[in-house]
Parts: C-alpha cells; sequence; structure tokens
C-alpha cells in the first residue's frame, strides 16, 4: 500500500520560488504541494486543500506573513496546522516574532532542501491529531 | 600730624586701589585657570606689593585646603606649593570659617615655609577667595622675606584682591565648564549621526540583502533540482552545476556579510573582562584550532580593568582575527593572544589585546588595503572581504584602534593589536 503523501502548502508573492520549491518537493515524492502567491486566496485554499503543514514567506504586499499567522490562528483549520516560516529575513528580532506569532520553524533563504525536509517532517509528527 | 600720617595713608591706599583695578583688568584676560593662579601671584607680589603670597582651594573634601600657586621660603614661584592641609589647623582660617568674616590679620604669628615646617615669627594676613556663595579658596600672605609688618591697609587691599580674584576666578570656572560641555556635545552629535548614518546603512543593507535572498534562493533551488535529474555518468554538466551551486553560496556569504553590516547601527554596552571574551572566542575556534594542529598560547593579564563593550560583537572581532589567524598557518603553527594594559597616557587608560600567529604573513603591498570592504586574497576559498571592514566598524563603534602588521624579523607572521578604553 502506497504511503500516504504529506500536503504542503506554500504561500510566497515570488512565483518563481513557488514554482521551484514546488517541483523540488514533488520531485522527492513523498509530497503533495499546492503553491500560491496571493494571500487572499490562503484561507479558501486551506479549506478545500487542508494541508498537512503551511510553508509561509513573511515580506509580501498588502498582509505581511505574521499578519497571516494572526489570521490562521482565528480560523477553524489553521489554528490546528503547522506554519514554517521561509524567508530572507535573518534577523534575530524576525524570528522572534514570527515564534511569538505561533509558528513552529523558521526557515532562512536560500532554502537548504535538508533542512526544510527535516522541518516539515518534524513539523508534520508533531500537529495535533497524530 | 596725625591727620598728615593719616592723608598720606589714605592716599597710599588709592593709589593701590587704582592699581588693584589695573591688576584685575590683567587678570580679566588670563585664558585659564591655571594663568589667573600664576598672574594672581605675579601681580600680587609685583604691583601690589605684597610679600610672599599663595593660593589654597578648598578640596572636594571641605574640611581640607589644597595648595596651588605661590611662593616658597627662597622666594619662588612654585605650583603646588603644599599638599592637603586641614583648614581646621590654621587659626587664621578658622577664624573666617566661623565668623564668616572675610579676611583675617595676625601678627607675631609662627611663619612655616611650603613644608609646613617653622620659619620664625612674622605677621600673616590671610582673605577668603568667595564665588559669590561660598568660600572655594583663600588668599594667604606673610612677611618672611622682607620682614615689612602687614598693616590693616594691605589686609583691606589683600581682602579687594581676593574678592576681584574670586570674580575672575568663578567666571573662567564656569566658561572652562561650558567649553567642556560644548566639546562633549559636538562629540555626542557627531556620534548620533554617525549612528544614525549607520542604521541608514544598516536599513538598506538589510532591504537589499532580503530582496537578494530570494533570487538566490531561486537560483540554488533549482540548481539542486537540476543536478537530481542530470544523469551521473554525465561529469562536465554535473561540475558546471556544482560551480554555479558555490556561486550561489559564495553570493549568499556577502549577502550574510551585508546584514552583519546592518545590525552594527546600535552596541549593547555592558562591563566584561575581555580574558573571558578572549576564552570564549577561543572555544568557538577549537575544532579549527584541532583540525589544523595548530597550538594555543594565551598570556592574558589577571588585572586588566573591565571595560565597557557588546560582548557578542567583540567576540565576533576576535573570532574573525583567529580565524584569519588560523587561515594563515594552513600547516600548523602558534597562535599567541595576550592582554596587558597600557597606562602610557595620563588621562586614559587601555586594555590592549594582541593576536599574533607564525603564518606567511600579510605582503606589504596589500596592508593598506586589508581594511577596504569586499577586499579578499581569499575569494576562491570562499572569502567575501567584508570580515575585517565590519571588524574596523565594531573596533570604531567602541571608540577604540585597531592596527594590523607584520611581525619583526626574524620572526614570521602578522601581528593584530586591539585598544579599548577603561571607563
Amino acid at each position: 500500500m502506497a504511503a500516504v503523501r504529506k500536503k504542503i502548502l506554500i504561500l510566497d508573492d515570488e512565483k518563481d520560488f513557488v514554482l521551484m520549491l514546488k517541483a523540488r518537493l514533488e520531485s522527492i515524492g513523498d509530497y503533495e504541494v499546492v503553491g500560491l502567491t496571493d494571500s487572499r486566496d490562503m484561507v479558501k485554499c486551506l479549506h478545500e486543500f487542508n494541508p498537512d503543514v503551511i510553508l509561509l514567506d513573511i515580506v509580501m504586499p498588502v498582509v505581511d506573513g505574521l499578519d497571516i499567522c494572526d489570521i490562521l490562528n482565528n480560523d477553524s483549520v489553521g489554528a490546528v496546522t503547522p506554519i514554517i516560516i521561509v524567508s530572507g529575513l535573518d534577523r534575530e528580532s524576525d524570528k522572534l516574532k514570527a515564534f511569538k506569532a505561533g509558528v513552529v520553524d523558521y526557515i532562512v533563504k536560500p532554502v537548504d532542501q535538508k533542512k526544510l525536509i527535516a522541518a516539515i517532517d518534524k513539523a508534520v509528527k508533531k500537529a495535533p491529531g497524530d | 600730624m596725625g591727620r598728615k600720617v593719616k592723608k598720606g595713608r589714605d592716599v597710599n591706599f588709592e593709589k593701590r586701589l587704582r592699581i588693584l583695578h589695573e591688576v584685575g583688568n590683567d587678570l580679566s584676560r588670563s585664558d585659564s585657570i591655571n594663568t589667573l593662579c600664576r598672574r594672581v601671584v605675579e601681580l600680587g607680589r609685583g604691583r601690589l606689593g605684597f610679600d610672599r603670597l599663595s593660593i589654597w582651594f578648598v578640596d572636594r573634601d571641605p574640611r581640607y585646603i589644597t595648595g596651588s600657586y605661590g611662593v616658597n621660603e627662597k622666594g619662588r614661584l612654585r605650583y603646588e606649593i603644599g599638599e592637603r592641609v586641614l583648614i581646621s589647623g590654621d587659626p587664621a582660617m578658622r577664624k573666617i570659617c566661623a565668623n564668616r568674616t572675610h579676611s583675617v590679620l595676625e601678627t607675631g604669628v609662627p611663619l612655616r615655609d611650603h613644608q609646613a615646617n617653622a620659619m620664625g615669627f612674622g605677621s600673616h594676613a590671610i582673605a577668603a577667595i568667595w564665588n559669590g556663595k561660598e568660600i572655594v579658596g583663600y588668599l594667604s600672605t606673610d612677611n618672611l622675606l622682607k620682614g615689612m609688618p602687614i598693616t590693616d591697609h594691605d589686609r583691606d587691599v589683600l581682602e579687594l584682591f581676593a574678592a576681584t580674584f574670586g570674580h575672575l576666578y568663578s567666571l573662567k570656572k564656569t566658561e572652562e565648564e561650558l567649553h567642556n560641555a560644548y566639546s562633549r556635545l559636538k562629540e555626542m552629535q557627531y556620534k548620533l549621526i554617525q549612528s544614525a548614518k549607520m542604521e541608514v546603512v544598516g536599513e538598506l543593507a538589510s532591504g537589499v540583502a532580503h530582496e537578494v535572498k530570494n533570487p538566490l534562493g531561486i537560483i540554488l533551488g533549482g540548481v539542486e533540482y537540476l543536478s537530481e535529474k542530470v544523469a551521473s555518468k554525465d561529469g562536465k554538466v554535473k561540475m558546471m552545476i556544482q560551480k554555479i551551486s558555490d556561486a550561489v553560496m559564495r553570493a549568499d556569504n556577502i549577502v550574510k556579510g551585508l546584514l552583519d553590516f546592518s545590525k552594527l547601527s546600535k552596541l549593547d554596552l555592558e562591563s566584561h573582562n575581555l580574558n573571558k571574551v578572549i576564552n570564549d572566542s577561543i572555544l568557538l575556534i577549537k575544532h579549527q584550532v584541532d583540525k589544523r594542529n595548530i597550538a594555543v598560547v594565551r598570556r592574558l593579564n589577571k588585572n586588566v580593568p573591565k571595560v565597557n563593550i557588546d560582548k557578542n560583537k567583540v567576540e565576533q572581532v576576535c573570532v574573525n582575527l583567529m580565524m584569519n589567524a588560523i587561515n594563515s598557518m594552513p600547516d600548523g603553527g602558534t597562535l599567541t593572544v595576550l592582554t596587558r594594559v597600557d597606562n602610557a597616557s595620563k588621562k586614559r587608560r587601555y586594555v590592549i589585546v594582541e593576536i599574533t600567529d607564525t603564518g606567511s604573513g600579510i605582503p606589504e603591498e596589500i596592508l593598506g588595503k586589508i581594511f577596504e570592504p569586499f577586499f579578499t586574497t581569499r575569494r576562491n576559498n570562499g572569502g567575501t572581504g567584508l570580515g575585517l571592514s565590519i571588524v574596523r566598524t565594531i573596533i570604531d563603534m567602541h571608540g577604540g584602534k585597531i592596527s594590523i602588521g607584520n611581525r619583526q624579523a626574524p620572526q614570521k607572521g602578522a601581528r593584530v593589536m586591539l585598544k579599548f578604553k577603561v571607563n
């Protein structure tokens, strides 16, 4: 019986980054990936796709990643879905804000694939209901 | 007869008052408190006719006075004519303090030299120097050298002279304090401007770094994806992909260096012992030292005073410099770190940190460029050239100094000296 693939939702305003990351994760074979570039599609996609983990950028137009964390914390599905930040911001203050907002991990771009996979697997294991 | 004598004395007194007025004008042109005090004694003797004259200032401990300019028992002008003495040990000064009077004249009293040795008996007058609110010192005269009697008129002239001096002293002190405050303000303003500039540079660097990281992430991710898909026997393609990957990592290191710069706008200052910072830094590089067969020698002075530093940043400096030393000794060698105190300057002490190695040294022709941003001789080994420019910025922000050079022949290797101010 084939192993169930983990579902990953990516939100980043950089279209090429989303395409690249999606292709990399899907090529491993363990993941089913949906990529978004517009945060307005987030909540709808969340309820339809029901991901196991969300990979979220911080610096985005209109609504930034930390504001989205607040929105997700108040959503029935979002509140129980682990969030991993994937951002170019490398300052301690940004990481602190992110963890205070409830994220479970913080990966700095450019992304080290092994680190990302380890973070995803850890987050999925720890998710409520597992 | 009595009237003639009195009239003669009045004329003489008036003449001395006129001279006092001229002396006051002369003294007002003094450019410092030091000059003012010296001129008081010179003019007091030369123009107003006092025998010996000396100035004593009330100490920070108001029970004591300390001698300023004066005349010794041989008639020579001296600075710091006396050590601290208790006011209560001088009957005349006691009288002034107790009675709140301005001057006292005593005759037939023991006279002393500047070391308080008895020199016979004579007359002694003393007048308080007021700054308008309180007594800041005493102007004292006696007749040790010429033996001429000191009269009530002399005492009155001394009192007026002390009043003039007190007024001018007060003005000069205020002037000097204003000047010092202005200098401190200018220095603070300069530091604020520099800090604001650094903050702007920091924000800019942070913004640029963030924007660059996105395309770097795409390139690196794409390269990793391609390297998995390319057939393993195509060695040249794999090599090319590896080179792209290496170039991306190098660009990422430069971005990290820029981000380091962006964090330099503020220092988190606390009092630390530099020996501890050095020991912590050596712990961080231990693995590199063990790997390359390098001996570490510590000569850390136990008595170095604490300094106000941003510990994390200074540790970053030490690690950077030690790693440079280690990299210059690929076949092993000795890394020596020492600390000492520099007491050479009277105004300020410094703690010196020296880091030396036994490596290849630094070519003379590049010594002038090593602190330039992006200058590196190790570009092919991942060097970005930002390390020493960041090191110097951190040291500058601490108000310290850094110098780098080669050790004196026949010794091989380089020597770095850091200087930190002791507060």
